[in-house]
C-alpha cells in the first residue's frame, strides 16, 4: 500500500539515506530498526514529506506522493507521530488532541477519535484540561499517540514510542499498538527496543548508515546472528 | 481623574499596537520594528482614498484595513517567510532594514509636511462625572475594546486560532497535524498589521499626519509590550493601558518633553523587578 523506492535523501552535504526501499503491506506492523544516525527518522520524514528526497520513488495506494504537500499527507491518512513525542505543551490535553484531528471536517468522527482516544489511554480523559507541557513522559507519549489516532489514520509512523518510558508502560504500549493495528491500520515502527518491535511485527527492515542493511519476516530477524548479536544483546 | 483617563484613552491604542506586534512575535517568533512604519503607511492610505478620493470615512477605514491585512501578507510572503528558520538577529536587521526603507519610500510619495487628519466623530467634549469625554474618544475606546475582544475569541475559541496557537509552539509538529504553518503565519501578519493600523488611523488625529507619525507610538507599543511580557497577548494590553495612563501623569506632572524618557526608565524598572514582564512567563523552549 505504500513503498518507498531507491530512496536518497541529504542534510546540507550529510548523506542520510543511501538508497533505501521499503513496502508496507496493508493491515501490517513493519519494524524499522537501526543504530543511532541510522537513518530511522529521516525515512518517516521522507513519508511524511517533511523532507524531499534527491532521488528515488514514494508511491502510496499506486499513485507518486513526491507531488504531495505535507498537509495533503496528512489527509490521505498518513499520520506521524514524531520522535520526542512533540506535543504542543501549552494547549490542554484536549487541544492537543483537537489539533489531531485538523485536517477532519465532520464534528462526528472527530467526536468518535476523542471517544477512541479515550479508550485506549483512559489517563488522558482524566488529565483532559492539564496542559500537555506538565504532564508526565509517559502521559505525553500516550497523548501523542492519541494526537495521532485523530487524524484518522489508514497509515501510522510511529518513531520510538517507548523511548525514555517506564517498562511497565512500555508493555502496555506495545500492546495498544497491537489494538491499533487489529483495527485495520497499517504501522510502521521505529523502535530501539528490538526485541519488543519483532515480537510484535510481521516483518523488519534494519538500516545501517543510511541502506537497508537486512530485512526479513520479524520472526525469521529474531534468530538471525547478527541481529541478535547487534540490536538483541548476544 | 481626568488625567487617567485621557491616558486610558491613548493606553487603549498602544494595547492595540502591542497586540499586534505580540502576536507576531508569539506566533512566528519575529520581532516586527517595521510595525509602526506599516501602520503609518496604512494610515496614509486611508488619508488618501478619505481626503482625496473622498470617500466617506468608514469606507476609507475598511478599506485602509483591507490594505493592511494584504500588506502584512505580502511582507511575509516577500521577506519574512525566507528568514523563518535564519537566526533571530538576521530577523531583526531585515524588519529594522524594512523600517528604514518603507519609511523613506512614504517620504518620497507623500512629502515630509505634516497634514492635518480628521476624527471619526466631530463634536465637543460632554462630561460625565468630573471627566470631559469626546464622542471620537469614545468611539476610539469602544473600537479597540470590541476589535481586543473578538481576536480574543478568534485566538481562543476557533480552528485557526488553535492552529496559531499550536504553530507558535512547535511549527514541525503543527506541520505534522497537517496545518499549513505559512499560510498561518501569513494571517499572523495579516491581523498584526491590521491592529497596528487602527492603531495608527485612531491616532492620527491628535498628532498630524506624517511619515514619522508612529515611531512614538512604537515605542510605547514595545513598552506596552515588554512590561506585559512580551508573549502575553492579555500582557500586551495590560501594558499598553499601564504606558498611556503613566505617560500622561508624566507629562502633566513633570514634564511633556521628558514623557519618552521617564517611559524607559518604567521600562527599565519593571524588568528589574520582574525581568520575565508583568505576564509573561518562561518562553518555552522551541525546537527545530
Ligand atoms: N536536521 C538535520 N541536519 C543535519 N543532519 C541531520 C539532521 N537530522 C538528521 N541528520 C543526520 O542524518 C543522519 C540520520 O539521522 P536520523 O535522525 O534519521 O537517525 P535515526 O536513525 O532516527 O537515529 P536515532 O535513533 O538517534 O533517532 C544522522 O547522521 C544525523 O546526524
Ligand atoms: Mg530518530
Amino acid at each position: 500500500m505504500l513503498k518507498l523506492t531507491d530512496i536518497h535523501s541529504y542534510y546540507g552535504h550529510v548523506h542520510a539515506l543511501r538508497g533505501v526501499s521499503i513496502e508496507l503491506k496493508k493491515g501490517s506492523i513493519v519494524s524499522l530498526l537501526g543504530a543511532n544516525g541510522a537513518g530511522k527518522s529521516t525515512t518517516l520524514k521522507v513519508i511524511s514529506r517533511l523532507i524531499n528526497p534527491k532521488q528515488g520513488v514514494y508511491e502510496y495506494q499506486q499513485g507518486s506522493m513526491l507531488r504531495t504537500s505535507p498537509g495533503d499527507v496528512v489527509k490521505k491518512g498518513i499520520i506521524h507521530c514524531p520522535e520526542g513525542r512533540r506535543v504542543f505543551p501549552l494547549l490542554s490535553v484536549e487541544e492537543n488532541l483537537r489539533i489531531g484531528a485538523y485536517q477532519v471536517k465532520d464534528r462526528d468522527q472527530i467526536k468518535q477519535g476523542m471517544e477512541r482516544a479515550f479508550h485506549y489511554f483512559p489517563r488522558l480523559k482524566e488529565r483532559m484540561h492539564q496542559k500537555a507541557g506538565t504532564l508526565s513522559g509517559g502521559e505525553q507519549q500516550m497523548l501523542a499517540i492519541g494526537r495521532a489516532l485523530m487524524g484518522q489514520p489508514k497509515v501510522l509512523l510511529l518513531d520510538e514510542p517507548s523511548l525514555g518510558i517506564a517498562p511497565l508502560l512500555v508493555k502496555e504500549i506495545f500492546n495498544i499498538i497491537q489494538s491499533i493495528n487489529r483495527e485495520g491500520i497499517t504501522i510502521l515502527l521505529v523502535e530501539q527496543n528490538a526485541r519488543k518491535a519483532l515480537e510484535i511485527s510481521d516483518y523488519a527492515y534494519v538500516l545501517e548508515n543510511g541502506e537497508v542493511a537486512l530485512e526479513g519476516e520479524s520472526e525469521a530477524l529474531r534468530d538471525n546472528d547478527r541481529v541478535r548479536q547487534l540490536y538483541l544483546g548476544g | 481623574m481626568q488625567i487617567i483617563v485621557s491616558g486610558l484613552i491613548f493606553g487603549f491604542v498602544y494595547g492595540l499596537a502591542a497586540l499586534g506586534l505580540v502576536l507576531i512575535y508569539k506566533t512566528t517568533d519575529i520581532v516586527n520594528f517595521a510595525q509602526g512604519e506599516m501602520a503609518m503607511v496604512t494610515t496614509f492610505m486611508s488619508f488618501v482614498l478619505l481626503s482625496q478620493l473622498g470617500m466617506p470615512y468608514f469606507v476609507a477605514f475598511a478599506l485602509a484595513l483591507l490594505f493592511a491585512a494584504l500588506f502584512g501578507m505580502i511582507i511575509y510572503h516577500v521577506f519574512m517567510k525566507r528568514v523563518q528558520t535564519s537566526p533571530p538577529l538576521n530577523q531583526m536587521v531585515l524588519t529594522l532594514g524594512l523600517f528604514l526603507v518603507i519609511n523613506g519610500i512614504a517620504g518620497l510619495i507623500w512629502g515630509y509636511h505634516p497634514r492635518s487628519y480628521p476624527e471619526a466623530f466631530a463634536g465637543d467634549p460632554f462630561q460625565i462625572g468630573s471627566v470631559f469625554i469626546t464622542f471620537n474618544e469614545l468611539f476610539m475606546v469602544g473600537l479597540t475594546f470590541i476589535l481586543m475582544l473578538v481576536f480574543y475569541l478568534i485566538f481562543r475559541y476557533t480552528r485557526i486560532g488553535l492552529a496559531m496557537r499550536a504553530s507558535s509552539q512547535d511549527m514541525v509538529a503543527a506541520e505534522l497535524m497537517g496545518i499549513k504553518v505559512s499560510h498561518v503565519f501569513m494571517s499572523a501578519w495579516a491581523i498584526g498589521a491590521v491592529l497596528g493600523g487602527v492603531a495608527g488611523i485612531m491616532t492620527a488625529p491628535f498628532i498630524f499626519l506624517n511619515t514619522t507619525m508612529m515611531m512614538d507610538i512604537l515605542i510605547m507599543a514595545f513598552a506596552g509590550a515588554v512590561i506585559g511580557g512580551f508573549i502575553s497577548l492579555p500582557g500586551a494590553v495590560v501594558g499598553g493601558l499601564i504606558v498611556g495612563v503613566y505617560e500622561n501623569l508624566v507629562s502633566y506632572y513633570i514634564a511633556p518633553e521628558l514623557k519618552m524618557v521617564y517611559t524607559f526608565i518604567l521600562i527599565i524598572v519593571i524588568l528589574y523587578v520582574r525581568p520575565q514582564g508583568i505576564l509573561g512567563g518562561p518562553k518555552f523552549v522551541k525546537k527545530v
